[in-house]
């Protein structure tokens, strides 16, 4: 028996410049966030950026770009996804909503399989994919179906997230491209630059911490917390990364 | 064109790759499976099927392709309970979400028996290639 998505995988992604992998062992230090932030900063450079979520027990890319339950992606040879707030953005959340799936290692795998196989990126030039915490099978996956894809960590600036970092290299250094760390919720002016130059990876450099963003968010809108907090620190990042 | 299209492709671009590994120009049959859980349109990936062929056929050249159903069974690894399709009720928008991913069942169907989201999909699940058979 074969499957027939494996080979077909390759033939959906060749043409794509670049595909970032947005990483971290540990939880909630501002991987969706960041994916997300990412995206919109290729768009403004002008650049066909899609946005993949496979974080599919708890997606929450839809959240952050409050996307209307209505939208749907469009059956054309596959599923084309549909465009939001200017990104092609694909989730597992068109289809199930807000209702959870528990799943098995080889569940998430099939569910990646089938996502990568019918999806038509068409002329997207960066596609950015946000990943569930955790070493899990989402990352092993990766490292098998598209292991040319460029993995970015992000860690906080405190000892814990930093051991998780290390543990991470640990396993994944000859497994994965490895391209840098991302340092988020950044407060002060010594971050951790130097320890992450220490550990021999590339410092991509930094967002910084902003007090009560989901209510910001809320208020003002994605679009709006992005431009007046968040784009000015993108340009960099993404221009280290191009 | 829908989304059967793009199985269509990965069956051809997989028999390709499996031709190419094995130096194989020209195939006599190709038998492909079908699971019911994916419920995909049979004319329509028929079809596509017919059109690709064409589009490949200057790598490979297919005489004979068949395709076999196979019925959808799943297994509770809770308590055992062997079960199919027909036992659990499904929506309209869900059908059409295990249509596209058909491990969306996950999300709405619970083990029959003894209500448990632990269950593994033992056959027909989507499309899969079952047996190649060439000539050098
Ligand atoms: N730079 C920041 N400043 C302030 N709050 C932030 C920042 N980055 C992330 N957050 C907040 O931290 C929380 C977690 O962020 P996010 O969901 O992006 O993390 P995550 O790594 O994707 O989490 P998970 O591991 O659960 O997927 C959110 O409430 C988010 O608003
Ligand atoms: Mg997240
Ligand atoms: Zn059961």
């Amino acid at each position: 028996m074969i499957d027939p998505r494996t080979s077909v995988i390759y033939k959906r992604l060749k043409e794509i410049k670049k595909i970032f992998i947005i990483a971290s062992s540990k939880g909630g230090v501002g991987k969706t966030l960041i994916s997300i932030l990412l995206s919109m900063g290729f768009r403004d450079l002008g650049f066909k950026t899609g946005l993949l979520d496979i974080d599919f027990t708890n997606p929450s890319c839809h959240i952050l770009f409050n996307i209307d339950p209505s939208i749907k992606p469009t059956e054309e040879k596959g599923l084309i996804p549909p465009t939001v707030n200017g990104v092609r953005f694909m989730t597992i959340s068109y289809f199930i909503g807000e209702s959870g799936v528990a799943l098995r290692g080889q569940d998430v795998d099939n569910i990646f399989r089938e996502i990568l196989a019918i999806t038509r990126w068409n002329d997207t030039e960066y596609l950015i994919i946000d990943t569930p915490p955790g070493l899990g099978d989402e990352l092993l996956d990766l490292a098998t179906l598209i292991p040319w894809g460029e993995v970015i960590l992000v860690t906080l600036p405190n000892r814990l997230s930093l051991t998780s970092i290390k543990r991470m290299i640990g396993i994944f250094k000859d497994q994965i491209k490895l391209i840098g760390v991302i340092e988020n919720m950044w407060r002060q002016e010594r971050g951790i630059r130097d320890i992450i130059i220490n550990m021999d990876l590339k410092y991509l450099g930094y967002i910084p911490y902003v007090d009560r963003l989901d209510d910001l968010i809320e208020k003002f809108g994605l679009e709006g917390v992005y431009k007046k907090f968040f784009s000015e620190y993108l340009s960099g990042i993404i221009s280290s990364i191009l | 064109m829908v989304h059967e299209w793009s199985l269509a492709e990965a069956v051809l671009e997989a028999v390709k790759k499996v031709a190419i590994d094995s130096g194989i120009s020209k195939i006599n049959r190709l038998i492909i499976g079908l699971g019911e859980l994916q419920n995909i349109d049979i004319e329509l990936f028929k079809e596509s099927i017919e059109i690709l062929k064409g589009e490949y056929s200057s790598e490979i050249q297919i005489d004979e392709i068949e395709f076999e159903d196979e019925e959808a069974v799943f297994k509770c690894r809770r308590c055992g309970e062997v079960w199919r399709l027909r036992d659990v009720e499904l929506g309209e928008d869900e059908r059409e979400a295990i249509h596209f991913i058909p491990e969306l069942l996950h999300a709405f169907v619970k083990c029959p028996r003894c209500n448990s989201v632990d269950y593994e999909i033992l056959s027909g699940r989507g499309v899969v290639i079952k047996r190649i058979e060439g000539v050098k």
